[in-house]
């Protein structure tokens, strides 16, 4: 048993106001970024990790901002959910994002956790990485200093998480933003998701997104939480549907495709046996949903 | 079991002769608020969202009084006193846990003396100045705790009313108490002759100036007596097929506690009583790793998922109401609530379960994972395809769906 009310742990703490020095003192074994802290100080508390430095980036006034690209929205590290479910840009380009980030904790919780803490914490069942995914979301991954300055790249969030807990990221990197491209138009997203108590980590979560061609599915991208090591995409049912005329049975045929891209296990929260039984039941209210907001009958 | 009839509360001593009994009165008055008449056939229901009325009654003994010693302690000593303001201080260890207790003792010792019930006091205390008192548990608060404040009250009434009888010059049998609202003050007055009285400040004050002493007894108190306190909760729920949730979207709760001396904070009780049974019914459990035998929720709240407001009913679906009885053993009536707010809410949960999916679940917690597996089950044997996916490994949490019987259809 661990104390919840004892951090018996040595570790020093930088809080930087410049990119820049963050990367510095990230550049070290055993530093581990410090954000809202509502996943990283839980886990220190739990042993769940043992950092010897934190460097707390939400003083970094170049970090905390959600703003317009050209054609798409970047979300940066320092953003606050409930900074992002507020914003008017997202609220009205990205409502299944909206949807997500409403469900993770409570309001407090939100007024501390960020986007990209959410991503970074890579929990299976985090609620924010299958809208993401399905929106196409790029996470900007900066790094390196010294006399070469910051090197920054943009990596697709599908190829961000390698297992639970775990990404590409190195000793010494950190994401700088998310980037969401602009959904195109006859487009729609959704997101569902079940859970033990309304406060509470998902059981399972699921979202979609599909691009309209009159009656038929031409593009379509669907990802699930808490039914594998990381989050998922669907590939057999994205296939499956690319192409495809809408009919009565497509989305139910569809989604009972699930079963190929997901690998659920027993935990505290559920059992693999009913992930496996909802994840059609999700994907296919997702779907349907989706196809609704892309304007489709 | 009923009026007149040996009640066990809790062993083979602490007995209790029936002698208030609100059954009847709860379980036709709850069927009528619910609609009991109207509730769903789970045979002919169908659709993803089915509906579902339950019924439930349970009891509990009020302390663990005997009309014998008995193997629990049960006993509660007290103190109260007559200020020569008027006011009134009670002191005793009887322990409030947010139920009301000492409100109810407070509330009794002020109806006994007819004082504002904000003139009556209850003293901190601590080991040194008080007796012993049990503790609060088994349903004992304002029974056993409350009531034998009630009994030192009137002991210490006694006294006050020889020092009235005194100055009165009548005797102590023709004197009686009553609220003087005007004075603010309990009046002490002869019966037949009301313009003959006093104030309990100047009974006090009187007693004081001439050297008689504080109107004061302590001693302790042990209930003879343990009568059942009894409830009866109807649920109604909605089950989702698709997914096994359930939501409670109503409950009707009744109580027999006697006369109900904080009804506030009694029908508080219940509405507690069900939050914690609810939990009980849909979700808690300390869920062990056969492996390490360590708790699988490591002892930390973040996985002990209790219910929250927005997972229960709307308080305006939720109503209560009390029995007409009267407990002649009880401090001015009264019986015990506590645990008996809770006893029956799982089984009213799991039976509006059944009357919603004809399925009977007879494991705790009944979680979705185990509804989902029953209805798999049940699919299986009638032979028809069960909704998505073939069956795979059955998980920890799952394993409970595997004690769920089932009643066949047809029967009545």
């Amino acid at each position: 048993m661990s104390s919840t009310r004892v951090i018996s742990l040595d570790f020093e703490c930088r809080s930087p106001n410049k990119l820049e020095d963050a990367l510095e003192a990230l550049n070290w074994d055993g530093a581990q970024v410090l954000a809202g802290g509502t996943d990283l100080v839980n886990n220190i508390k739990i042993n769940l990790t043992r950092p010897r430095r934190l460097v707390y980036v939400l003083g970094i006034p170049e970090l905390d901002f959600i703003r317009v690209e050209g054609r798409s929205i970047s979300i940066g590290a320092a953003a606050r959910l409930s900074d992002i479910e507020h914003n008017r840009q997202v609220v009205s380009r990205f409502p299944a994002l909206v949807e997500a980030i409403n469900v993770i904790g409570g309001t407090q919780i939100r007024n501390m956790a960020t986007l990209v803490g959410n991503l970074c914490n890579a929990s299976p069942g985090a609620d924010t990485p299958p809208i993401l995914l399905a929106l196409d979301a790029e996470v900007e991954i900066c790094g390196g200093i010294g006399g070469a300055g910051i090197q920054s790249n943009r990596l697709p969030l599908g190829g961000f998480f390698t297992g639970p807990k775990k990404t590409v990221l190195k000793q010494g990197q950190m994401v700088r933003s998310v980037v969401l491209p602009s959904p195109p138009e006859h487009s729609g997203a959704a997101f569902r998701r079940l859970a033990r108590v309304s406060l509470d980590i998902a059981k399972i979560n699921c979202a979609a997104f599909i691009k309209r061609d009159g009656d038929a599915v031409q593009e379509v991208r669907i990802a699930l939480g808490s039914v594998a090591p990381t989050p998922v995409r669907t590939p057999t049912i994205e296939k499956a549907l690319e192409g495809r005329k809408k009919s009565d049975g497509l989305f139910q045929e569809a989604a009972e495709l699930v079963e190929e891209d997901i690998a659920p296990i027993d935990d505290v929260r559920s059992t693999a046996e009913y992930r496996r039984q909802i994840a059609s039941l999700l994907v296919r209210e997702a779907l349907q949903e989706a196809w609704k907001r892309a304007g489709g009958k | 079991m009923g009026l007149g009839e040996i009640f066990w509360g809790q062993g083979p001593t602490i007995r209790s002769l029936i002698q208030s009994d609100g059954v009847k009165e709860l379980l036709y008055t709850g069927a009528e608020m619910i609609g009991w008449d109207k509730r769903p056939d789970p045979k002919t229901q169908s659709g993803r969202l089915r509906r579902g009325i339950g019924v439930a009654r349970g009891f509990h003994t009020s302390g663990t009084g005997a009309p014998v010693p008995g193997e629990v302690k049960d006993y509660t000593t007290v103190q109260v006193k007559v200020n020569e303001d008027g006011s009134i201080d009670i002191l005793t260890a009887l322990m409030d846990h947010g139920g009301g207790t000492l409100d109810a003792a407070a509330k009794l010792v002020a109806e006994e003396f007819g004082v504002p019930f904000d003139k009556v006091g209850i003293s901190p205390a601590d080991t040194r100045s008080t007796g012993y008192d049990v503790c609060t548990h088994a349903t004992r608060g304002v029974y056993c705790g409350a009531g034998a404040v009630l009994d030192v009250a009137r002991d210490t009434k006694k006294v006050l009313l020889d020092y009235a009888s005194r100055i009165l010059n009548a005797p102590v049998d023709s004197l009686k108490t009553r609220p003087d609202d005007e004075k603010n003050q309990a009046i002490i007055y002869v019966v037949g002759m009301p313009e003959k009285n006093i104030t309990i400040r100047e009974v006090a004050q009187t007693a004081m100036n001439n050297d008689w002493g504080t109107a004061i007894s302590a001693r302790s108190v042990r209930k003879v007596n343990c009568p059942p306190a009894y409830t009866t909760f109807f649920v109604e729920v909605e089950v989702d097929m698709e997914t096994g949730m359930v939501r409670i979207l109503r409950v009707v709760a009744g109580s027999d506690a006697g006369t109900v001396i904080n009804p506030a904070l009694a029908k508080g009780q219940l509405q507690g009583g069900f939050y914690r049974g609810a939990g009980m019914a849909l979700l808690e459990d300390t869920d062990y790793d056969p492996k390490t035998g360590l708790l699988t929720n490591r002892g930390l709240l973040t996985d002990y998922k209790m219910l929250g407001a927005v997972d229960l009913p709307d308080p305006e679906n939720f109503e209560i109401f009390f029995a007409h009885t009267y407990e002649p053993t009880g401090p001015m009536g009264a019986k015990g609530i506590g645990e008996a707010a809770l006893n029956p809410v799982p089984a009213a949960v799991a039976a509006a379960i059944h009357n919603a999916t004809g399925i009977w679940f007879t494991e705790l917690p009944i979680l979705p994972e185990a509804i989902l597996h029953a209805f798999r089950e049940r699919s299986a044997r009638e032979g028809k395809k069960a909704p998505g996916q073939p069956q795979v490994s059955f998980g920890r949490i799952g394993r409970k769906g595997a004690d769920h019987v089932e009643y066949p259809c047809n029967q009545s």
